[in-house]
């Protein structure tokens, strides 16, 4: 009985641990978006409003996106409301000291 | 030659959309900030890099001349092409955008300014891949930057390793590609290759300035800790860029390569150019060295070959060959790593500027 309840114990342990690991907290904000994608230049690059910062585990979503099929003509500028969804703090720290490492891209080149 | 008719409406190939998966980064800027790149009297050299940044030699290079309206539709490995147009892409992307990140948090204005030119050299060879893939009727979709991005996290030291190391073995493998062309024309699939040689030498320029990064920072080079880490990832760039070459022999074979012999070249000459900065390097002229890669790749086919099969038994075969790569990989990173000497250090590349001393004249800073 003792071991069952200490097992049952861990699971519930765990469990909470994969729940606070997974929390998420909700930003929300307007950005300016700078994007380009054309011949001369290609990027995109987002102005987030002070005091929205991305930590480690954070992502970031623009909610809006200009209908450009592929290409613009010259950087289009725009505001957008954008959605940072702050990861929680265990997984901020556990990627801060891991610094996970993602190799692959780094050899991508032609 | 700057309006290109929309060949898009010729190609007899359906349109197709890029998948780019460019990678976003975020760091300790507060530390990047906070380095002291004075301490070591480096400061003029990286006012002398800024000034080569800012001087632009490749303002007039990315211009497309009639080569690139011929009809691509019959071109040999021509999927294999696109795809590595979107692998090329999405890497130049990313970097343009990691460089416009540290351009916004960092403060010394000499930093500031060498990270806003880097950003725009990736910026425009993303442009001029961009729009390489449109004249293959391939259209990029932009959608995937604006779903969630996740953002990859590095350290600053991670950040100054692995940048350098990709921007020398881009180098290394633009230029062996470039002179490889050269000499055998009748394999240039693609006028784009013909853009490589100038392509190339804003990689490893933007390669010098990270080598002069880790310079003004002794302590990323001299503790054993951040030896081990330099050693690691020498490693993990070689094997990742091994492994999938191997995977795209073809794509090779249609450029006359033989993409084992390419790999090792492209390996020895930015083991060689790493020795410019790094005090250990990977021991590649070792026999063992080359014949623990080749085994990895043989242990990565018979892994490919299994990929369709989900059953148990291929499941625990899958479980064996990976575990077989990762004790190769471990044996690689146990060699006795090459010390560099002022015998072996890298001592620049010919006819390539390097820093003339605090006395030099003052140049231009722009571009005819």
């Amino acid at each position: 009985m003792k071991k069952l309840s200490a097992l049952a114990l861990a699971a519930a342990a765990g469990v909470s641990l994969w729940q606070w690991f997974e929390r998420e907290t909700l930003r929300e904000g307007e950005a300016t978006v700078h994007l380009q994608s054309e011949h001369e230049h290609f990027h995109l690059h987002v102005d987030l409003p002070p005091g929205m910062e991305i930590e480690p585990g954070d992502t970031l979503e623009i909610v809006d996106m200009p209908q450009v099929h592929g290409q613009t003509h010259g950087e289009m500028s725009y505001r957008s409301p954008v959605k940072l969804f702050k990861a929680s703090w265990l997984r901020r720290t556990l990627i801060k000291r891991s610094s996970l490492v993602e190799v692959n891209e780094l050899v991508e080149h032609p | 030659m700057e309006a290109m008719p929309d060949l898009s409406v010729t190609t007899r190939h359906a349109l197709q959309e890029a998948v780019l998966t460019p990678r976003f980064y975020t760091t300790d800027f507060k530390a990047i900030d906070a380095l002291d790149i004075d301490k070591n009297g480096l400061r003029d050299e990286f006012e002398w890099i800024k000034a080569e940044f800012e001087y632009d030699y490749n303002k007039g290079h990315f211009k497309r001349n009639e080569e690139f309206l011929a009809d691509f539709d019959d071109m040999p490995v021509r999927q294999l092409f696109v795809e590595f147009l979107e692998r090329s892409c999405t890497a130049e992307f990313s970097g343009c955008v990691l460089y416009a990140e540290m351009v916004k948090h960092l403060k010394d204005p000499t930093m500031r300014q060498i990270f806003q030119l880097m950003s725009r050299d990736e910026g425009r060879h993303a442009g001029f891949i961009n729009r390489t893939m449109a004249d293959l009727n391939v259209a990029l979709d932009l959608s995937v930057l604006q779903k969630r991005k996740k953002y990859t996290f590095f350290q600053p030291k991670f950040i100054f390793y692995t940048v350098y190391l990709s921007e020398k073995i881009g180098y290394s493998r633009y230029i062996n590609i470039y002179r490889h062309l050269e000499k055998t024309p009748q394999h240039i699939i693609h006028p784009i290759f013909k853009w490589f040689e100038e392509w190339c030498n804003d990689e490893y320029r933007h390669g010098e300035f990270f080598s002069m990064l880790m310079r003004s920072q002794p302590d990323l080079l001299d503790k054993p800790s951040n030896r081990r880490w330099i050693r690691f990832f020498l490693l993990a760039v070689y094997v990742t860029m091994y492994i999938n070459d191997a995977r795209r022999e073809s794509f090779y074979k249609a450029l006359g390569l033989d993409w084992r012999a390419y790999d090792q070249d492209v390996i020895r000459l930015c083991n060689n150019i790493s020795t410019q900065v790094y005090p250990v390097t990977l021991p590649v002229d070792d026999p063992r060295f080359f014949a623990h890669m080749d085994a990895m790749v043989a242990y990565d086919r018979q892994a490919e070959a299994l990929a369709t099969r989900n059953d148990p038994l291929a499941q625990a075969q899958k479980a064996r060959l990976r575990a077989a790569i990762g004790m190769r990989m471990f044996a690689l990173f146990r060699m006795e790593p090459r010390i560099t000497t002022p015998e072996n250090k890298w001592k620049g590349l010919q006819g390539f500027p390097n820093y003339p001393g605090p006395d030099r004249p003052l140049r231009v800073a722009a571009a005819d």
